[in-house]
């Protein structure tokens, strides 16, 4: 009796926590997706007669640019997943099979950006991109020595998909260093005097054991890339748009709320249904 | 020509010796055991042979073949870890395909070969099964099976059966046996257990500080070790400082501690040389009365009794003060703490060491 009172008095408060900041908010826009418009903008009053409606849901399916704006998003996540993934595998293979002293100064070297501001970070890009920037030029004397056209670098899917993958790299190399550092060295040896090469040691053991931190890594990527907006506004053209990009505009200069909350939660539905897939029996090994 | 040929070998670490100058060979068909204390190099020898170790002098020969600059994957030698080393993310029926998959074995052949390796270790029922849903004894099991699928010219077995119980080891040892005599395949069999490497082996090497101390049958490393180590770690002895009194070709006169004692000649004994005089406890006889028809009898005090069920091992303190252990069945006279006894054994009993 006792102790279950001290479990919940130890779960209340962070369940009161997602409770008032996650479910609560959550419901409010559920709700706001189905609400009409106010004249003056945000939402118009439910007294007037004018109850829940799927009006916005259709306004949604009714135009393709829509839906292409989610598409778009979803591929630059998965590219900034699987990018993140060539990148941090490799890395954190390394880190995982250093010694222990080495090991933790990699893994701050990997931590050390989070120091500093995000945005400042995204504008860094800004310069290494920029016209002026000595990779700019490089790449077009490159591609001027073979014949072609000079490029512009900002302000292109280029530019966003680079500072994404920047971003969210350290969320990919944690799970999978802290799963890999797991890895029982003598599974390598047993492989070996079975008869695989380094090749297969890789792709029959490490490769398989290492999918747990595969899939979180991927998750903990992709999850955030979808929604992200900043670095598209930043680096991106006026094409350049996502979801994330979408979202804000309805709400700060559309004032557009239910169009606003219908794509977050529409956002969030595909959220849930990739993992679903992702997660289905089949979809996973682990 | 020996299946396996170790010449010289050598491997250090810093200024330690791991391996210091072994040689060996093993034949073909032979359940060949490398006994001794932890950190006396056997499992460094082992890797040497797997692979894994590289050799700072000396040869490894396999089938006449030099094996030096032969990577693990590429020798016929395959290992039962100690801690058996299952993929955790394979059924049991992949841990034991994985060497024919690495060898590209077609499918169907790998299958059959697999679900009979799976029966003829008592594991049919357990194909499906992951490792961490198998016991102690069935992960052996499953690890003993992928290390012979492939037919290596060579097992090497590292501690393997150091990590199960009592009763299931003995059975585990009886299965050991029965696999390596219907399979013939040659078995080298690492243990700090001197009585599983007296049960399994045909041969025994016993290694101490990275040498070779002794090699031959278990009885011969029982019955005639080479020095006080090899008498010390294998099996329980008394030993006595003796001296030796008279070296003659059929028998030796030793002085210990007061006592006369005849014991089997010994070439390269010297009269005046000190030595120790070894005995076990099993070919010492006991009773209340003198044992006259034994030339080695002298009187003594019951200092302690071990009571073991089958037999009981006591320690008798003779009248010059030497220690004396004797290993009696229970089935004849027993004795108590303090009683005055006689104990004796045979001229041709125990030895003379003087390494």
């Amino acid at each position: 009796m006792n102790e279950r009172l001290e479990k919940w008095l130890l779960a209340g408060a962070p369940t009161l926590f997602m409770l008032a900041l996650f479910a609560v908010p959550s419901a409010i826009m559920l709700l706001a997706s189905f609400r009409y418009p106010g004249e003056y903008g945000g939402l118009a009053p439910m007294s007037e007669g004018r109850g829940l409606t799927l009006e916005t849901y259709r306004f949604f399916f009714s135009d393709f640019i829509y839906i292409r704006v989610f598409i778009k998003s979803i591929i630059m996540a998965s590219l900034t997943t699987a990018f993140c993934l060539l990148l941090a595998y490799p890395l954190a293979l390394l880190m995982s099979r250093s010694p222990q002293r080495r090991r933790n100064a990699m893994l701050l070297l990997v931590i050390l950006p989070f120091a500093s501001n995000f945005l400042i970070r995204v504008y860094a890009w800004m310069l290494l991109l920029g016209p002026q920037s000595a990779l700019n030029r490089i790449v077009n004397a490159l591609l001027g020595l073979f014949g072609f056209a000079h490029v512009q670098l900002l302000f292109s899917p280029f530019a966003v998909l680079v500072a994404m993958v920047y971003a969210h790299l350290p969320f990919m190399v944690l799970p999978l260093y802290a799963n890999l550092v797991r890895h029982d060295p003598l599974l390598l040896d047993a492989a070996q005097d079975l008869g695989a090469n380094s090749w297969q040691r890789f792709w029959r053991v490490t490769f398989p054991l290492s999918l747990p931190g595969v899939y979180s890594g991927s998750a903990l990527v992709f999850i955030p890339a979808l929604g992200m907006f900043v670095i598209p506004e930043i680096l991106g053209g006026t094409r350049d748009m996502l979801i994330g990009n979408l979202i804000k505009e309805q709400f700060l200069v559309a004032r557009d709320w239910p169009f606003g909350s219908a794509l977050a939660v529409l956002l969030t539905l595909s959220v849930m249904l990739i993992a679903w897939l992702a997660g289905r029996p089949g979809g996973r090994h682990a | 020509m020996a299946l396996l040929e170790i010449r010289n070998a050598t491997r250090r670490f810093g200024r330690f010796a791991a391996i210091d100058g072994v040689s060996l060979s093993i034949e073909a068909g032979e359940f060949f055991t490398l006994l001794g204390p932890s950190g006396c190099g056997k499992t460094t020898l082992l890797r040497m042979i797997a692979g894994f170790e590289k050799l700072d002098s000396g040869q490894i020969f396999l089938d006449g073949r030099d094996l030096s600059g032969i990577p693990p994957e590429k020798r016929p030698v395959h290992t039962v870890f100690q801690s058996y080393a299952l993929f955790p993310h394979m059924t049991a029926f992949d841990n034991i395909a994985f060497p024919l998959r690495m060898a590209k074995r077609p499918e169907r052949e790998i299958g059959e070969r697999v679900l009979k390796a799976l029966g003829d270790v008592r594991l049919a029922e357990k194909s499906d099964a992951y490792p961490r849903n198998l016991s102690g004894g069935e992960q052996q099991r499953v690890a003993l099976a992928r290390g012979l699928i492939n037919r290596p010219r060579l097992l090497l077995l590292d501690e393997c059966l150091a990590a199960l119980d009592a009763k299931l080891r003995v059975e585990m040892q009886i299965e050991l046996i029965d696999l390596q005599k219907e399979l013939g395949i040659t078995f080298v069999f690492v243990t700090h257990a001197q009585d599983e490497a007296l049960a399994l082996s045909h041969r025994i090497a016993v290694l101490n500080r990275g040498r070779v101390e002794q090699v031959g049958e278990p009885s011969s490393v029982y019955g005639s070790p080479r020095n006080r180590f090899v008498a010390d770690f294998i099996g329980h002895i008394s030993q006595i400082e003796a001296v030796v009194r008279e070296s003659a070709p059929r028998h030796l006169r030793l002085e210990a501690q007061g006592l006369e004692i005849t014991a089997p000649p010994m070439k390269s004994a010297v009269a005046g040389e000190k030595g120790i005089f070894a005995i076990r406890p099993e070919q010492v006889r006991m009773g209340l009365d003198d044992i006259t028809d034994l030339r080695n009898h002298y009187r003594g005090t019951v200092e302690s009794v071990l009571y073991r069920g089958d037999v009981s091992l006591y320690k008798v303190r003779l009248e010059g003060g030497a220690l004396m252990e004797a290993l009696l069945p229970n089935t004849g006279r027993t004795f108590g703490v303090n009683d005055e006894v006689c104990v004796g054994w045979r001229h041709d009993a125990g030895m003379y060491l003087n390494e």
